[in-house]
């Protein structure tokens, strides 16, 4: 099986596995079991009706916004342990809103090129999103990134808890239509450009991302391969400088780089060294 | 190199510590007790 498949199929385990409650997706209710107490990698709201487990950016702001002055140890530890183990290869193989990301991308329409001077400011919006969540969890103890921009939490639990229950539909307010166009610009934008919510918004990758260079899972390239043909980079999704960045916090570990290299210059896996 | 070496370890140690202490001293049952409940925010329900 080629790389690209193999990776399909694993993102499509891994969103299945995460929201595994199938009985909830036909009742309207969530599973409300112990494994809910654990956090899932990736962008996995726990209002899914099928979620498993809990959301480590819904959790974050849960725990900061309890005003109990707890240093939130259980969350930062679980966030501390993927993103060293994992870094971005969360986002690549085990984040559910990644793979509607891709999946959207593979529709056959021109696909657009953000130009330098736009997406290099843009990028650090991900780190704006990330420092304000906290700092306002902190301030107004409220999930402030759940609430007002998040669009994996109205996709998974807010459209079908609302179309499966009418108790919740009557909920339906300017927030919800505020959400509902925050997720129809990042769908329609994610038919041009690859990913563009992991690149611009999403603060577990902008995390996570801070341990690709320092983590357990590396990229690395060949000096006496490389012919400096470029390829690798022009694969790249994230846009990455693949040859002189191999381990840059916008690599989401796709290997579509890998794929690529004529030359086998550039090889990835787990290092303990 | 052997600065990111001794880096990455020690921060798998601190991620296994936290994880540890913040089961032990409950955080794990106790912060978390929202994901078990119907989160209306995440919905972009409620005011």
């Amino acid at each position: 099986m080629k790389r690209q498949s193999r990776r399909t199929l694993i993102q499509c385990l891994a969103a299945l596995g995460q929201n595994a409650y199938i009985p909830g997706f036909f009742r309207g209710v969530i599973f409300q079991g112990k494994s809910k107490l654990l956090c899932v990698p990736g962008l996995n709201c726990y209002s899914c009706p099928g979620a498993l487990g809990a959301c480590p950016i819904g959790s974050l702001q849960a725990a900061l916004g309890q005003r109990t002055g707890r240093f939130p140890a259980y969350v930062l530890g679980t966030l501390l342990l993927f993103g060293v183990l994992l870094g971005r290869l969360v986002c690549g193989f085990l984040c559910p809103f990644g793979l509607l990301q891709d999946l959207l991308a593979r529709v056959p329409l021109p696909k657009l090129k953000v130009p330098r001077w736009l997406d290099r400011p843009l990028r650090y919006g991900k780190y704006a999103v990330l420092f304000l969540l906290v700092a306002l969890a902190l301030l107004m103890a409220e999930p402030v990134f759940c609430k007002y921009l998040c669009p994996a939490g109205l996709l998974e639990a807010g459209l079908p808890l609302t179309s499966l229950n009418p108790s919740f539909a009557a909920l339906r307010g300017p927030l919800f239509y505020l959400k509902l166009g925050i997720l129809v610009v990042i769908v329609l934008l994610a038919l041009f450009v690859a990913r563009p919510f992991c690149k611009y918004l999403c603060p577990l990758g902008a995390f996570y991302g801070l341990f690709n260079g320092v983590g357990f899972y590396r990229l690395q390239v060949t000096e006496e391969k490389c012919v400096h043909c470029g390829r690798c980079a022009a694969a790249c999704p994230m846009d990455v400088d693949v040859v002189h960045h191999p381990n840059s916090p916008e690599c989401i570990r796709c290997g579509r780089c890998l794929d690529a290299c004529p030359h086998d210059a550039l090889s990835a896996g787990f290092r303990c060294k | 190199m052997r600065d990111k070496r001794w880096a990455k370890w020690a921060l798998l140690g601190l991620g296994i510590g936290l994880i540890l202490y913040g089961a032990a001293t409950g955080q794990a049952t106790g912060t978390l007790r929202k994901a078990i409940l119907i989160c209306l925010e995440c919905m972009g329900l409620g005011a």
